[in-house]
């Protein structure tokens, strides 16, 4: 009996060691390894730095803040979870077996939005090691292991929502992003709705290339390309995303108004990021010290393909050297203007107007001429400011003044067009602009009976579309000897698709929504060339524009 | 009838979606360049290569530059081209090579490399850059054929996470984890 009872009472003892110690019975590995660990440690990645010409092969360890770290046991439950600090610091305690530390891919608020950075199929980057009895447990998570690109991405995003908070008191909504290494199955882009399907596997969110086996473009350590999609994100976010998207070559000066301001943000949003790092934190930079902050780097493999300074893009791009970055068409030129009006105002107006104005303050689409009635509206500019704008704009030549012959407005106007002889004939320079509504541009002419003119708007920059009639002196339109009613709005013969690299795209050159008349006039006498934007504007054209006005008599 | 239209119906509305959720690609670099072969590569024959530049834009000093390894012998053909380029208009450089004798044995695999770019001529050259900028484009082919020892080019392995990875589900969240070495 003596014996019986101290058999169970040994037992009992047993189970109860083995309960709380793990070490009981020994018929189960796991339960044999359940520990009660508390761990700590720093979390680093390694990044890249890059110049003007590409990556320098120069790498440095950057700590990964505000990133989400569990502590997990072997069936796979999170024990324990936290938060990564400033500098990457992380603590964690629990008990469980076989238990391991990771770091997703993913932060808190505190990095200023809740960001995530995931594969193609949805599932979240992490990084594990085990817990085996030490106390510190550091990661340094090195660039040849590629899902180093991941915590890059973080970081770049980390800056850049660390940047918006710091101007706007309105939370960010998530951001995933999506991207995986060796793999470049979709581009790099911004899907703002949350369709999924097609180029958006996974909905809503930022889309960056991983490369390819055989090499390939990739994007994870582009720093002004992530920095580039997240202004689309930002858009988006404030509900002021009209671009139509699609393909865009930066030396492109005929864009879509709505395209060009859209990517005019992304291009001036990397500079506006990085110029702030430089002042308030510069060691999460990665250019070389010395290098310009508006600088937008592009490289496939360590080679910059595209390098170009959006806050002084240079000429020698353009032909023959005549610049090229310039109108409200051009998304380079929205970024110059953007970096020009930072310089001169601060950061916080110039984000004021785009988070303030654009999303609800206009029914118009998001493009720099928003932009810039937004300005108007929200800071009632006095001469001096205005002269600073004027100055800005019209160095990327956009003209948003009046013209040297705004008082031609209705036909009591008494300056008169000099009519062209056949032959080369340079026309008059007119800004379809006013800050009081829709600007019409009255030109008079004295034209003879039985001769023939040519009448016509040409050189079309900044979105304008025009429109022309003939009117009388009574105001009428004018019908002409050849029984033709003297209105205009694209010239004849007007090819709007299968240009060479859309098919079907509107161009705001030159001459693709500018306006012709043959006027064979039936009395000798003094006609009016009404100049207006067309009421049947195409989307991707202007309210405002750049023409000149010409009459050959042929 | 019905199903063509309820099929026209369904293709609108999928062109429709991808159109208007791509609201930002990245900005591309007006010249775009790209090098195929235009023959079949065999072992012990010569290839022809074309490389073709197109350019969005007029420019007048395109330059084009092809980087053959040692390991390959060019026969004949231009390697590298300079002039005005008109918009939308096609630049081809034409070129044969033959693997070397003796790179059969290789462990990687041969690299031609293309770069084309719009910049002024004393710009240019291969990997170097400069402080006023690039708009520059690059393409490459892999040379394969009648290697020996190329079986997974190192190339490749390289670019490929070196840790071992697991996907684990669970707590609501799926998670792409890597075993980060210590």
């Amino acid at each position: 009996m003596h014996c019986k009872s101290s058999f169970y009472s040994w037992l009992m003892l047993c189970l109860l060691v083995a309960a709380l110690s793990g070490c009981g019975g020994g018929s189960s590995g796991e339960s044999a390894q359940t520990t009660t660990a508390s761990v700590s440690g720093t979390v680093r990645y390694e990044d890249r730095e890059y110049s003007y010409s590409g990556f320098t092969g120069n790498k440095s360890y950057k700590s990964v803040r505000y990133a989400v770290v569990d502590l997990v046991d072997a069936s796979g439950a999170v024990v324990d979870t936290t938060v990564t600090d400033e500098q990457g610091y992380y603590e964690l305690a629990g008990r469980g077996a076989n238990m391991y530390v990771r770091v997703l891919s993913m932060t808190s608020e505190a990095a200023g939005s809740h960001i995530e950075v995931r594969d193609y199929y949805g599932a979240v980057y992490a990084v594990r090691q085990n817990v085996s009895g030490e106390d510190v447990l550091n990661f340094d998570i090195a660039y040849e292991d590629r899902i180093a690109g991941a915590f890059n991405i973080l970081d770049v995003y980390t800056n850049a929502s660390l940047f918006v908070e710091q101007m706007s008191n309105t939370p960010l909504p998530a951001l995933n992003v999506h991207w995986q290494a060796a793999s470049s199955r979709y581009g790099t882009y911004f899907c703002q709705t949350n369709y999924v399907g097609g180029s958006c596997p996974q909905g809503k969110g930022i889309y960056l290339l991983g490369g390819s086996s055989s090499g390939g473009d990739t994007d994870e350590y582009d720093d002004d390309v992530l920095y580039h999609e997240y202004g689309h994100y930002l858009e988006a976010a404030y509900g002021a995303q009209d671009s139509p998207g699609g393909r865009h070559y930066l030396t492109d000066n005929d864009s879509d108004l709505r395209l060009a301001w859209s990517e005019g943000l992304g291009g001036f949003f990397p500079g506006a990021v990085k110029s702030w790092l430089k002042e308030n934190n510069p060691e999460r930079l990665s250019i070389s010290s010395g290098n310009i902050s508006t600088y937008f780097v592009d490289t496939v493999g360590s080679t910059a393909a595209i390098s170009i300074d959006m806050g002084n893009p240079s000429t020698m791009f353009c032909l023959w050297g005549v610049d090229c970055f310039v109108y409200s068409s051009s998304e380079v030129a929205v970024a110059k203007v953007l970096h020009e009006m930072r310089k001169a105002f601060g950061m916080q107006a110039v984000w004021d107007v785009i988070s303030g104005y654009l999303p609800s303050g206009t029914v118009q689409s998001s493009t720099l001429e928003s932009f810039w009635d937004g300005w108007l509206e929200q800071r009632a500019p006095d001469a001096q400011e205005l002269g600073t704008l004027h100055s800005i704009f019209e160095d990327r030549q956009v003209y948003y003044q009046s013209d040297d012959y705004e008082s031609d407005d209705d036909h009591t106007f008494t300056r008169k067009l000099t009519v062209c002889g056949s032959g080369s004939c340079s026309g008059e320079l007119h800004y379809l602009y006013s800050q009081s509504g829709a600007d019409v541009d009255m030109i008079s002419f004295d034209a003879q009976s039985g001769r023939s003119y040519l009448i016509e708007t040409l050189d079309l920059s900044n979105g304008a579309d025009t429109y022309i009639r003939i009117l009388d002196a009574m105001q009428n339109v004018v019908v002409d000897a050849t029984g033709q009613t003297m209105v205009n709005n694209d010239r004849p013969g007007t090819v709007y698709c299968y240009t060479y690299d859309n098919p079907c795209r509107i161009h705001n050159d030159d001459a693709m929504l500018s306006s012709s008349l043959t006027f064979t006039p039936l009395q000798s006498t003094t006609y009016y060339v009404e100049v207006s934007t067309s009421s049947s504007k195409p989307a991707a054209a202007g309210r405002y524009g750049t023409y000149t006005v010409r009459i050959v008599e042929q | 009838m019905r199903f063509e239209k309820v099929l026209v119906k369904c293709l609108c509305i999928g062109l429709c979606a991808l159109f208007t959720t791509l609201a930002g690609a990245k900005p591309l670099s007006p010249i775009q360049v790209s090098i195929m072969p235009a023959n079949t590569p065999a072992q012990g024959q010569p290839v022809q290569f074309v490389v073709r530049a197109t350019v969005t834009m007029d420019a007048d000093n395109v330059h084009i530059l092809v980087s053959v390894p040692e390991s390959l012998q060019v026969l004949d053909g231009e390697l590298q081209w300079q002039g005005p380029v008109s918009k939308g208009q096609e630049t081809l450089l034409r070129f044969s090579a033959i693997l070397s004798e003796s790179s059969t044995a290789l462990e990687e695999a041969p690299l031609i490399q293309v770069q084309a770019a719009v910049l002024s001529g004393a710009q240019f050259g291969g990997n170097q850059g400069n402080a006023l900028g690039r708009l520059a484009a690059s393409a490459h082919y892999v040379w394969q054929t009648g290697l020996a020892n190329v079986a997974a080019s190192s190339k490749t392995s390289r670019l490929n996470s070196r840790l071992k990875s697991r996907v684990v589900k669970g707590n609501g969240i799926t998670v792409h984890e890597f075993e980060l070495r210590p």
